[in-house]
């Protein structure tokens, strides 16, 4: 009782200057609050900035990555803007040039991930019973065993390539999605428009993914954030042990290549960790920003 | 009836762990079938450098001309009775070297462990006392960081600081050259020690505070932390015990559900370092296409990872009372 | 044991809560007396200020509310200005509460017979043997069969009614002499009410207690209560002798207040009280939204324009009784 008599005046203060405001669409509203947050525009300004630079950024510099440009290891500002590699390639250049494999891996190995997520949490919480139970058990085998390691086994076993990198990702990281999935599903699947919905005739596809699925998205759409900035880390990762594509440098990759001159030449690795760091925290500052906009109460409280 | 019932729930468990695991090996027999070329040259690996004879005779040991299941049954069989190959690289039985390596890389995933949850509990429920506060804003801080940084490159950032520019630990391995004696001998081993467990905690030291933070501010607004205050209990008492026993029944599950992501960073951690473990020996197995070693580390994480969630669910069952009598 | 001079006197007291928009007066100028070894019945609907006033006097308000004004006095030591350290020693040692929700407000990770124990090990510094046979006695005491065995069970393995019995002993565990009981008994059967008011009523007879009854049940207030106040959105709008209000209520809405309470009814009736309410109509106001005179004016029959604009003082209807209200007086002249 006296945890209501609390609660209620703090959320009076929450919601009051909502309806003041002229009624909005409910996705402007969303990027209004995300806009002002400083943190998530920061991040997207951030994001922004990098993509550019992998874009456009190799034209614009114009120093060829694969090539030696320079002495072995010479250190920032001493010829190159960052310094040079163990067998005098351009750092920036590879930088610039090493963006584009991991930010594609990345959104790509994230989109599976998010796709393979729904479709096992979708089926899982909508059908229930036997086939929520087998899927479960096959989820659980997926969270428990070590991601990274048998990504790591995928990509020996079918040779390192874009492709292949792309595939161990997504295979492996979307047990999370798959049960915060089934647990929207499981709560939806109750509430009255659904159930009007199902009496009117619905079929199961209709009612899993025109139904069920837009409402359940919110949090979805808040972790696919969360995944996409573990894809990259992942990408990262399995590029220092040596499984990127042999025919693109990554960031993961120069690190890996110069990880025996760490100690010479501090700038070979800690300029591309500082890209994927960088990138990484762009996207969860974006991924909390939407969370803060799509449900705008919880923020007091996070 | 009791006992009954527990000792069938154990059972079950037990049951289910070994199905996974069974699992692991069924999909260790899978990528051996679909990995382009000749099964046996997974088996024995691309640089294993094998005679034409040895082929032949592999051939025949494992059934390769019998069906896809009979040999499915001759691959669990062998497994189950430990043989898990042989790495032509390493010139060892697979299951040899991996018992060999398993007790660094336990040491290793268990301290970063034990550094994550204290470190990352103790700065998520500080902070949890003043949502708003400065601490507060730092665990955020920390945990974004935490989130973003690869942790190879967290491992290789330490490097330089501490072992190089201020050089208190040693870079990497996990003994001197001149191995000391007695007591000397485990004072070198954490000395090497300390370097990859704290890179390795830092991922899990942001996570665990911004959990702890979140399950701390939701127990110390529950009823009961009122009850204690009432009673007249210090407010060390009240966070530190009533509060702290409830907020860490969250942790605890996280726990066992991130033992194996904690083993994968291990992987990483490893090789940054030059840690002596499974994660290491991964990595060069990777280097050497010796799928063997690599798939009996995949077998094996599978095992250490079930261990560690019935330590978990003992931890858990020991944390909350609830949980006991179902 | 019974006394007649107050043991605990809250005079003028006030709290505020803070929010974004600006301060709200959640409890205004309230003043409250309870005898040794006496029962006060706090009634009044939630959201009144009840509970408000039982944890300001724990000095226990959540976060952004304050004592802005008056004075709480427990047997002559005012303790809106004791320290921390004396505030921890009067909790659940000199004063202690028993709440609302029996399920949740226990610690579901610690046994019963720790929870009690720890009282008792914190005021008395008995060691762990010698509290746990406190603990064992108080279990015994609050009627828990097999008391020794239930020593070392869990909140979950008991009832509702035996977790309020567990919240009992362990606010008696250290022989307070005031209990602070906030609605006991809402979240129980009808039955289990009346055992844990028998309980409560046996053990102050026992101990010399003094308890603070806060509910919104006039039936258990005439069982149990011997003084009575009854409070309206952070008023205290009347106070007085249980037999006295029982029979003369004399502010409107402890009027209405008694006819919808089916137990006492007949009896007002049969005294020719104010016309018969059934229900009060109306709502609350909202705090921070209040009328400007007389806060019950919105919903009182009797209410005029005078009402409407001037706050109504307290007015003396009988030896010690008195009530909040502009048209008290005329009754009682009439």
């Amino acid at each position: 009782m006296n945890t209501q008599a609390i609660a209620s005046p703090d959320a009076r203060a929450d919601t009051a200057p909502l309806p003041a405001s002229k009624p909005d669409h409910p996705l402007r509203e969303t990027l209004k609050i995300f806009l002002k947050n400083k943190s998530a525009a920061g991040g997207l300004i951030l994001l922004t900035i990098i993509l550019l630079g992998t874009t456009i950024g190799p034209a614009l510099y114009g120093v060829d990555a694969y090539e030696m440009v320079w002495m072995p290891l010479s250190p920032p500002g001493d010829g190159t803007p960052l310094g040079t590699d163990y067998i005098g390639r351009d750092i920036l250049a590879g930088i610039l040039i090493g963006g584009r494999v991991t930010l594609i891996v990345g959104a790509a190995s994230a989109v599976m991930t998010i796709v393979i997520g729904i479709l096992v949490g979708a089926f899982s919480g909508f059908f229930g019973g036997r086939v929520d139970a087998a899927l479960m058990k096959f989820t659980e085998f997926f969270q428990v065993l070590p991601s990274l390691l048998l990504a790591m086994v995928l990509v020996t076993i079918f040779s390192p390539s874009i492709g292949t990198i792309i595939f161990a990702i997504g295979i492996v990281g979307w047990a999370q999605v798959a049960r915060l999935t089934r647990a929207e599903f499981l709560r939806i699947g109750n509430l009255e428009y659904v159930k009007a919905a199902r009496a009117a005739g619905a079929r199961d596809g209709y009612l899993m993914f025109r139904v069920i699925l837009p409402g359940s998205l919110p949090p979805i759409i808040v972790s696919s954030a969360l995944v996409t900035g573990a894809s990259i880390l992942f990408e990262a990762g399995l590029g220092y042990l040596g499984l990127g594509d042999p025919n693109t440098l990554s960031w993961g990759m120069i690190i890996g290549q110069n990880q025996n001159y760490l100690l010479d030449a501090w700038w070979t690795v800690t300029c591309p960790g500082i890209a994927i760091f960088l990138t990484v925290l762009a996207i969860s500052l974006i991924g909390d920003g939407i969370n803060d906009a799509l449900n705008p109460r919880a923020r007091k409280r996070a | 009836m009791d006992t009954f019932q527990r000792l069938s729930s154990t059972f079950k468990r037990l049951l289910e762990a070994f199905l996974l695991v069974m699992a692991v090996v069924v999909l260790n027999f899978l990528l051996i079938q679909l990995a382009p070329g000749d099964p046996v040259e997974v088996i024995v690996g691309e640089m294993g450098g094998a005679s034409e004879e040895l082929m032949a005779q592999l051939r025949a040991q494992y059934g390769l001309d019998r069906p896809v299941i009979e040999q499915l049954g001759i691959y669990v069989g062998k497994v189950l009775t430990g043989d898990l190959g042989y790495s032509y690289y390493f010139n060892t039985p697979v299951l040899d070297l991996l018992l060999q390596r398993v007790p660094a890389t336990v040491l290793l995933v268990m301290t970063a462990l034990f550094l994550s949850v204290l470190v990352g509990t103790i700065a998520g429920a500080v902070s949890a006392k003043k949502p708003d506060g400065i601490g507060s804003h730092i665990v955020t801080i920390i945990s974004l960081v935490g989130y973003s940084a690869p942790v190879f490159w967290i491992g290789m950032m330490l490097i330089i600081l501490f072992a190089s520019m201020w050089p208190i630990f040693p870079v990497a391995g996990m003994y001197s050259i001149r191995r000391p004696d007695g007591f000397a001998y485990y004072v070198d081993i954490l000395h090497h020690l300390a370097l990859p467990a704290i890179t390795l905690a830092t991922i899990y030291v942001a996570f665990y505070s911004r959990l702890a933070r979140t399950s701390m501010i939701e127990v110390l607004g529950q009823d009961y932390i009122r009850t204690a205050r009432a009673k007249g209990l210090s407010e060390r008492k009240v966070v530190w015990k009533h509060g702290l026993k409830n907020g860490l029944i969250p942790i605890v599950t996280m726990v066992g559900l991130q033992f194996g992501q904690l083993f994968a960073g291990a992987v990483l951690v490893e090789t940054v370092f030059n840690w002596p473990g499974l994660g290491r020996l991964a990595y060069e197995s990777i280097l050497r296409r010796d799928y063997p070693t690599l798939l009996g580390i995949l077998l094996f994480s599978a095992v250490l990872v079930m261990i560690a969630n019935a330590l978990t669910d003992l931890a858990y069952r020991w944390i909350d009372p609830r949980i006991r009598k179902t | 044991m019974t006394d007649t001079a107050p043991f605990l006197e809250i005079i003028d007291l006030s709290v505020e809560m803070k929010t974004e928009t600006g301060t709200i007066r959640v409890l205004d100028n309230v003043s409250l007396q309870i005898r040794r070894g006496t029962t006060l019945g706090i009634v009044g609907e939630s959201g009144c200020g009840k509970s408000m006033t039982a944890l300001a006097m724990m000095r226990l308000l959540p976060p952004g509310f304050e004592i802005t004004s008056g004075q709480i006095i427990l047997d002559g030591e005012d303790i809106t200005r004791a320290s921390d350290a004396r505030m921890r020693a009067l909790r659940g040692n000199d004063i202690s509460m028993i709440f609302q929700e029996p399920m949740t407000s226990l610690n579901p990770v610690f046994t019963v017979g720790d929870q009690i124990a720890e009282a008792v090990r914190q005021h008395q510094g008995l060691d762990k043997a010698k509290a746990e046979q406190r603990a064992i006695e108080m279990l015994k005491s609050v009627q828990i069969p097999g008391a020794e065995a239930r020593l070392h069970s869990y909140p979950h393995e008991f009832s509702g009614g035996m977790r309020q019995r567990v919240m009992i002993a362990m606010a008696l565990a250290c022989q307070p002499r005031l209990i602070i009981a906030d609605e006991p008994t809402t979240a129980l059967d009808v039955t289990v009410q009346a055992q844990i008011f028998a309980l409560m009523r046996e053990l102050q007879e026992e101990t010399g207690t003094a308890i603070m009854l806060i509910t919104h049940d006039l039936g258990a207030v005439a069982e149990l209560a011997d003084d009575v106040a009854v409070f309206y959105s952070g008023w205290r709008i009347e106070s007085g002798p249980a037999a006295s209000i029982l029979r003369n209520a004399s502010h409107p809405y402890t009027s209405g207040l008694m006819s919808c309470t089916p137990r006492l009814r007949l009896g007002k009736a049969a005294a020719g009280g104010a016309a018969d309410l059934r229900e009060i109509a109306g709502m609350v106001p909202q705090l921070g939204q209040m009328p400007q005179g007389c806060r019950f004016a919105p919903r009182c029959a009797l209410a005029d324009d005078h009402c409407r604009s001037a706050v109504p003082p307290d007015v003396g209807v009988a030896p010690a009784h008195s009530a909040k209200c502009w048209k008290t007086e005329a009754e009682v002249l009439a």
